[in-house]
Formats: structure tokens, C-alpha cells, sequence
């Protein structure tokens, strides 16, 4: 196995893009350098928001000699449809400078849930982000156990170096930059490398984005992807060397967003999810906060990485952007990692450090850096959104701040809320730890009346009663949950929305029976098929039905599984 | 059947013999009431042994292997009863049972001219007596008092746990009336305990000849009495659940105690108030069923068909 632990400065950087004459700061290594790159081959990317005569608004791109910039931007101003003006920056895939041993280590278990997931694929002992019961890592088997992955997500990944592979599937994919258009492999023939160096390898920074994300599992190949039913849509706007601007990044964001983009083939359907692992020493642009504000309000999520330059996170755009969840990375077992940008800024954390993925050869590789980190939580974030499809980003960014785990540090690094745990995050999402299931209301101790309790006299009477065609289409259910419930606590059984979470106290819930005593509640086969019918998903719960208190998919409201139920032979 | 010569007794008590010897007399019968067969002892001495049952007022007739030597009739002490007479003819033995107030049990000893060695041993059956001590057995043989109003409980709990299915009671609803029913009838059938105590002493005293049928059918009078107490405790439990049964279209009367009582029934030797033709009938295999209109209780009740 190879170890990728690029130590690309800013200037190293700089100078590949130099060929193209790109005017860059010449800093070193690990101090902070300016990355805010405007001037690119002595010309100038305007990017210029106008208004429409419908009060619409609208980016257009113009490039001028650097020595005309002023002059022409003084120039649009001057149309009164022109709201702003803004220098493009160019943008980078943040790879990691240094990467440094973590200085602590401690070890600690969290409650290991009884069902978890592994995959075959030949890496994912490596995986350690999956390792059940890990206080220090993101506990993805658990999570997965959790998830019924009912709905197939759409995530997009804004990158470049996107590689066809049996190891990662895309659903579609197109290029804003660099060959604009329907082609975005790196194999696609209208794929432009401008300033690639004769014989240079090509950058395969989101062929390794989307393993981590998205990677086939049980495949026989590689890793097992953080989630495991997606359809992935890769935005090109990065290229060959893993560089691009903001402008197509955010293109690239409208774009999968579902905004048409001129040269660029529609996409089939919005995605749910937005992965950007670039960045840029900038304040936000607005172009590209306006693209993330579009994509929030259609309830699209978007992920950026914080960057690998051990700096101030707020400093670096995309993830200074409003309503952009940004990841700083951490090691394998939960130290910070010594490259990560950390800030004010930072949503949450997650393993960036020791990322197995295959290399565009199929050779397997170890990278490290916020990039990984990113297209990890934002397939935590996928995979809820697999069961809970009607998450919304701001339900997100809630659930998201009560996900985390503490760090290894002696400080108080600012990592947002920590190192996401899928486990909490699920628990944020409603989708419930465990389920249980109905037992024929003629068993037990009732076994002993069976034949009076199917008798057309009492069929008869039940009937007229509940609904139920008889006994046999009724169920007992246990939902104790509570070793010491309140005055105000009660069981209940209940359905919610499909895709809500598994809440009694969801705007969508209906209280399908409930009782103040400790004893087993009855549901008939007739709630279950309304239930099941209007697409609902049935819970237990134990708690207070009206505040919510004691509510919690860890442990007092679990999942009703209508998984068919042994009858007597008298119902047959 | 054989004779233990160690349990038999040599003396002759001649002055309370009740065994007339006819030595002219000869009757021949054959058949009935015992068997006989060869026993050990010393070599050369044939024993016998003729086992009579029977009941009272009635005649049984035994003919042995050859003629009877009057002089060797020899009573075992203990086993003679005013009630029983038995004449000896020639090689005859002829019992006469009379009315009869308990049991009677006669057993003696004679030898035959063959020289085999008869132990005639003869139990006779007061049969006026069978009813009650049938029904004093079924009283006393009950696990509990409360056992006696097993059907009454059986249809309270089935008929609560189709409220509870209907949604009609909860599940501690449930519980609560089971168990104030129960405890009310446990209280409802102190009295009987006792009396079911004391008619098992009489029992006891009945078998051992102690008391008279009609002492036996008085302690049975007086425990019957008291299972109304509980019979009613049990009208009570069933009146919680009467309306669930009348929407079910099953109509109890509503004097139930009253129209039919809990009691004793010969035909199932059991105590019940359901298996009256007022819900159903006895076929002739003993089965009860229930009429169309309590089908129901056929589902409830597991010795109905």
C-alpha cells in the first residue's frame, strides 16, 4: 500500500498553475499563506450579478486583461442592471501540508448497539470510522443497522478527477469548467487539462472523495462506502491538477441544485446533498453564498471541508459560507488532525487521517486530509436522509450540534461539535435504535380462550367494537420502556409521516392507542393496514406524549415492525 | 385369590353367630359374586377363598367342593354383621343381606368334606347410600371451595378478555376485577370450608360404620347449603360481564342464583349451574352440548362439545 501524504505548499501550488502564469504568494509550508488568487494568465474573471427584468438575478463570468479590470468593472456598474462585482478566486482541492503522529490517544467504548453492519470489501478493517461501539469515531456499522435505507439519496460531489471505476458508480455527471459539458471522467474525451504537464498523472481527487462517500460496497473491491444507497452525480469544476475556480464551484452548486447552466445538460433531478471538498482563502463570495442559498431553499444540504492549512477555518470559503456545514478532520482515534483548519466556523469533525480508498489503478492508498472527512459526514447525512427523507437543512444543522463526541485534546480545539457520531445522529434524525414487534393477542395467557375469543359470538361483538374482522386480527404490544415514568408519562402506540422522525409528538403523528399503566397495548390488523397504508411508520413509545419529555429514539420510542406475526391454528 | 393364614382367627365366638346350619337342607347354585383358587399353606391342606359383593337386600348363593362341616365354621373376629345371614346346606352357603344403614362386611372360615379350607369373605353395599356419598366425594375431593365455581370464573375471565380486545377495559381494568372477583369468593366460601371439613369427617365415620346414612345425608344437606353462598358470589362476578354477553346475544336470566342454582350434577359428577337443560343437554355418552343459543358456552367450557 502506498501512503499519499502530499505536502504540497501554497507555492507548490502556485507554481504548477504558474506555467499558466498564475500570479501567487510565495509562502512556505505550514505558515498560512494567502490563497486569495484573483489574476490568472494576466487576465481577470469578473463575475458580475445583474437583475432581470422579472426582478430575477442572474452570474455572468467576463475575463479581461488584468490592466483592464478597473475599467471595466467601473463600466458595468454603471448598468443599472448590474448589482455587484466580484473577482473570481481560484479554488483548490485543500490537500493536506503535513500530517503529523497524533499526540494523544485515549481509549473509552460507547454502548455498543446490538445490530451493526460490516461489509466484505477487502479494506474495511481499515475503515475504522465503521468500528462498532468506538468512542473516538463515527460508529457507522451501528448506524447502519439502524437504517432500512428505504430511499436512495442523491448526493453530489463538486470536485474534479472523477474516475470510472467498478468501485464507484455515478448516476450522472457534467462539467462547468475545463471542457464544459456532459463529459466529467477524466477519461471522457471532452475533458481539457489546459495546464497539465505533458505526461503528468491527472488528478483523482474526487475519484477519492467519492469512494469514501459512496464507495460500492460488498463488491470485492476497496472500501464500503459511509453511505450505501446513493446515487452520486459528479459536478467537474475542478481540474486536472485539482484546481478550478469559485465561480464553477458554484455553478457546479446551482447546477445540482437543478438550475440549468448554459453548455451544461440539465440534471435529471436535484440532489439532497451537496459534497464540496475545495476551498479557497476568501471570504464567501456571493455568488457562491447566493448558490448555497438557492440550494438550502430546496432543501438541498451542503458540505464543504474546512481546509488542510492548520489555520483560522473562518478564513477559507467555502466553509465560511452561511448554511454551509464545514468538517474539520480528526485522526482515527479522535485527535485533532494536525493539518485541519479549525474555527468559529466548524460544524462538526469526523476521520480524515488514515482514509483507505484504490487508486485510480486499483491499488489501495491511505489519504489523509478535510477533503475525506467531508464526504464522511456527508454520507452520515445521506444515509439519514435514506430514512428520513424530509429532513430539512436547518433540521440538519440542529440535529448536527448534538452529534458529536469530544476530541482527544488537552485543550479546547474549536471542532464544532466534535467528532460526529452517526449513532446521535440518527438519534437527532427520529430513526429509532430498536424495534419491536406485535404478538397475536390470542397467545400467551390468552391461549387458553382461544376458542371462545374466535367464536362468531365474540368475532361479532369485536367487531362491532374496534373494527377488527376478530381476534386473530388483533395485537398485543409491549412498550414498557420506562423503569420509573412519571405521572405524566404514557405507552403509545403511533404512526408518523414516512420519512418523519419516529416522534409521538411529530406535527405528523397520530396516537393510535395509548394507556397510563404499565401493560401491553392492543392494536388491531385494521390500525396496522391504515398505518401501513398511507405510507405511515408505526413506533412505541414511552413518555410524555404531549411535551415530549422522555421521548428518545435511544431507548423509549422504538420502531413497530409489521413483519408478519405467528398465529393459532384457529386463524388460519 | 388367596387365603393368608396368618390374618385368620381360631376362635369360634358360637354365641354371636348369626350363620344357621341346615345340615338337611341342600341348595345348588352356581356362579357369581367371588372366585376361588388354590393357596400355599402346609402340604396337603387345600385353601380357598370366596369373595361375595353385594348390596342390600339381596341373596347370594355359593356351592364349594363338597359338603360343609358345620363344626368347623370359624368367625374372624371383627367381620360380622347383624344385617348378614348366612345358611350353610350340605355343600351350600346361602347369604341374606338385609336393609342396610352403612356398609356391612362378614368374613369366617369353614372346611368341606374334600378337606379344603373356604375363608367366605362377603361385602354388601348400602345402595341407598351411593348418591350421597358420590356427591359428598365430589364435595370433598375439590382442590378449593372456590373450585366450585370454576364456570362461572371461566366465563368472567373469557368474557373480560374479549373487553379487553375490544378496547372496552384496559389491561389493569382487567386485572383488577379478577381480582376483586376472587377475593370476594374466597370470602364468599369460608363457611363451606368448613362444612366441606366436617363432611369429610363424616365420610370418614360413614365408612367406618361410626354414623348412619342419614347422619351422612345430613352433613351433606348442611354443606350444600352453604354453596349458595358461594353461588351467588359467583352471580355476582358474572353480573360485571352481563352486558358485554347480552350484545354478544347471550341472554343469562337475571336472577341467576335463583333460576339456576349451583349445584350438584349426577350426570358429570361436578358441580356446575351451566350443564342444566335450561342451557343444553347430557347425550348419551354422558357429553353435555349447549343449546343453539348459548353455542358460546361450547367454545368457553371445555367439557361441553
Amino acid at each position: 500500500m502506498q501512503v499519499y501524504k502530499t505536502t504540497f505548499a501554497t507555492s507548490v501550488l502556485a507554481a504548477v498553475i504558474g506555467a499558466a502564469s498564475v500570479q501567487a504568494p510565495s509562502a512556505y509550508a505550514e505558515a498560512p499563506v494567502d490563497m486569495n488568487i484573483h489574476e490568472i494568465n494576466g487576465e481577470i474573471h469578473l463575475i458580475v450579478k445583474r437583475e432581470g427584468i422579472n426582478n430575477e438575478t442572474h452570474y455572468e463570468k467576463i475575463v479581461v486583461p488584468t490592466d483592464e479590470a478597473n475599467a471595466r468593472e467601473a463600466e458595468l456598474l454603471l448598468n443599472p442592471n448590474v448589482i455587484s462585482i466580484e473577482r473570481d478566486v481560484v479554488s483548490f482541492n485543500p490537500i493536506p501540508l503535513t500530517e503529523r503522529a497524533p499526540s494523544l490517544s485515549q481509549s473509552a467504548t460507547y454502548s455498543q448497539s446490538t445490530s451493526s453492519v460490516s461489509y466484505s470489501d477487502p479494506l474495511f478493517s481499515q475503515q475504522n470510522y465503521f468500528d462498532v461501539g468506538d468512542s473516538r469515531n463515527t460508529r457507522l456499522g451501528e448506524a447502519h443497522g439502524r437504517l432500512n435505507f428505504d430511499n436512495t439519496a442523491r448526493v453530489g460531489v463538486v470536485d474534479g478527477g472523477f474516475v470510472q471505476t467498478p468501485e464507484v458508480t455515478y448516476a450522472e455527471g457534467a462539467s462547468q469548467n475545463y471542457g464544459k459539458g456532459a463529459d466529467f471522467y477524466n477519461s471522457d474525451p471532452g475533458i481539457e487539462c489546459p495546464n497539465l504537464a505533458p505526461g503528468a498523472d491527472k488528478s483523482t481527487h474526487g475519484h477519492w472523495v467519492s469512494q469514501v462517500l459512496a464507495a460500492n460496497s460488498d463488491n470485492g473491491l476497496g472500501i464500503a462506502g459511509a453511505a450505501p444507497n446513493v446515487e452520486l452525480v459528479a459536478a467537474r469544476s475542478m481540474d486536472c491538477m485539482g484546481t478550478g475556480f469559485m465561480f464553477e464551484n458554484s455553478e457546479s452548486v446551482r447546477w445540482l441544485a437543478g438550475e440549468s447552466i448554459t453548455d451544461v445538460p440539465d440534471i435529471s433531478e436535484p440532489v439532497d446533498v451537496i459534497n464540496m471538498s475545495v476551498v479557497n482563502m476568501a471570504d464567501c463570495p456571493a455568488y457562491m453564498q447566493d448558490a448555497v442559498d438557492y440550494a438550502r431553499a430546496r432543501g438541498i444540504v451542503v458540505i464543504a471541508a474546512a481546509g488542510n492549512d492548520s489555520n483560522d477555518s473562518a478564513a477559507y470559503s467555502p466553509g465560511n459560507c452561511d448554511g454551509v456545514i464545514t468538517v474539520a478532520a480528526t485522526t482515527s482515534s479522535g485527535s485533532v488532525a494536525s493539518y485541519s483548519n479549525l474555527g468559529g466556523n466548524i460544524t462538526v469533525s469526523a476521520q480524515g487521517s488514515d482514509m483507505p480508498v484504490l487508486d485510480d489503478e486499483g491499488n489501495s492508498i491511505v489519504i489523509f486530509g478535510t477533503s475525506f472527512s467531508t464526504p464522511l459526514v456527508s454520507g452520515v447525512i445521506a444515509s439519514a436522509l435514506s430514512d428520513r427523507p424530509n429532513l430539512t437543512p436547518a433540521e440538519i444543522d440542529t440535529i448536527l450540534i448534538t452529534s458529536g463526541k469530544p476530541v482527544v485534546s488537552t485543550g479546547t480545539p474549536e471542532v464544532g461539535a466534535g467528532i460526529l457520531d452517526a449513532m446521535l445522529f440518527l438519534d437527532g434524525a427520529g430513526v429509532p435504535r430498536e424495534s419491536t414487534t406485535f404478538e397475536s393477542a390470542l397467545g400467551g395467557e390468552r391461549e387458553q380462550y382461544e376458542s371462545a375469543l374466535v367464536h362468531p359470538a365474540a368475532t361479532a361483538y369485536l367487531q362491532a367494537q374496534t373494527g377488527a374482522s376478530g381476534a386473530c386480527d388483533i395485537y398485543e404490544v409491549d412498550g414498557e420502556a420506562l423503569d420509573t415514568p412519571t405521572a405524566d408519562d404514557r405507552i403509545a402506540v403511533f404512526s408518523v409521516a414516512a420519512g418523519e422522525p419516529l416522534d409521538p409528538t411529530n406535527t405528523t403523528a397520530s396516537i393510535i392507542n395509548s394507556t397510563a399503566d404499565i401493560e401491553d397495548l392492543v392494536i388491531s390488523q385494521a390500525d396496522i393496514d391504515t398505518a401501513t397504508g398511507s405510507n405511515r411508520q408505526l413506533g412505541v413509545a414511552h413518555c410524555n406524549l404531549t411535551t415530549g419529555a422522555n421521548c428518545s429514539v435511544k431507548d423509549t420510542v422504538k420502531a413497530l415492525s409489521t413483519d408478519s406475526v405467528a398465529l393459532p391454528a384457529s386463524c388460519s | 385369590m388367596k387365603y393368608s393364614e396368618s390374618g385368620a382367627s381360631t376362635k369360634t365366638p358360637a354365641a354371636t353367630l348369626t350363620v344357621s346350619i341346615l345340615a338337611s337342607a341342600t341348595l345348588t347354585a352356581c356362579g357369581g359374586g367371588g372366585g376361588s383358587d388354590s393357596g400355599g399353606g402346609a402340604p396337603g391342606v387345600n385353601r380357598d377363598t370366596v369373595t361375595i359383593n353385594t348390596s342390600e337386600n339381596s341373596v347370594e348363593v355359593r356351592q364349594l367342593d363338597g359338603a360343609i362341616d358345620p363344626e368347623s365354621l370359624t368367625l374372624v373376629e371383627g367381620y360380622d354383621s347383624p344385617d348378614i345371614t348366612t345358611v350353610i346346606t350340605d355343600d351350600t352357603i346361602t347369604v341374606t343381606v338385609g336393609d342396610l344403614p352403612n356398609s356391612a362386611h362378614e368374613r369366617f372360615t369353614v372346611k368341606t368334606a374334600t378337606d379344603t379350607h373356604y375363608t367366605i369373605s362377603i361385602s354388601a353395599e348400602n345402595s341407598s347410600a351411593q348418591q350421597t356419598i358420590q356427591q359428598a366425594d365430589a364435595l370433598t375431593e375439590i382442590a378449593s371451595p372456590q373450585a366450585l365455581v370454576g364456570d362461572d370464573l371461566r366465563l368472567l375471565n373469557t368474557v373480560l378478555e374479549i373487553e379487553y380486545l375490544a378496547g372496552d377495559i384496559s389491561e389493569s381494568e382487567k386485572t383488577s376485577i379478577k381480582t376483586t372477583t376472587n377475593s370476594a369468593i374466597a370470602s364468599s366460601s369460608t363457611a363451606l370450608d368448613g362444612e366441606i371439613t366436617l363432611l369429610d369427617q363424616a365420610l370418614t365415620d360413614y365408612r367406618n360404620s361410626d354414623i348412619t346414612e342419614t347422619d351422612l345425608a345430613q352433613r351433606l344437606a348442611a354443606s350444600n347449603a352453604v354453596v349458595g353462598e358461594l353461588g351467588t358470589a359467583g352471580e355476582t362476578a358474572l353480573d360485571i360481564v352481563t352486558d358485554t354477553l347480552t350484545a354478544m346475544g347471550i341472554a343469562l336470566p337475571a336472577n341467576l342464583e335463583a333460576t339456576t342454582p349451583l349445584r350438584y350434577i349426577e350426570e358429570a359428577d361436578r358441580y356446575s349451574r351451566f350443564m342444566v337443560s335450561d342451557y343444553g343437554s347430557f347425550d348419551g355418552n354422558g357429553n353435555f352440548s349447549f343449546d343453539p343459543s348459548f353455542d358460546f358456552f361450547n367454545a368457553v367450557f371445555s367439557y361441553a362439545n
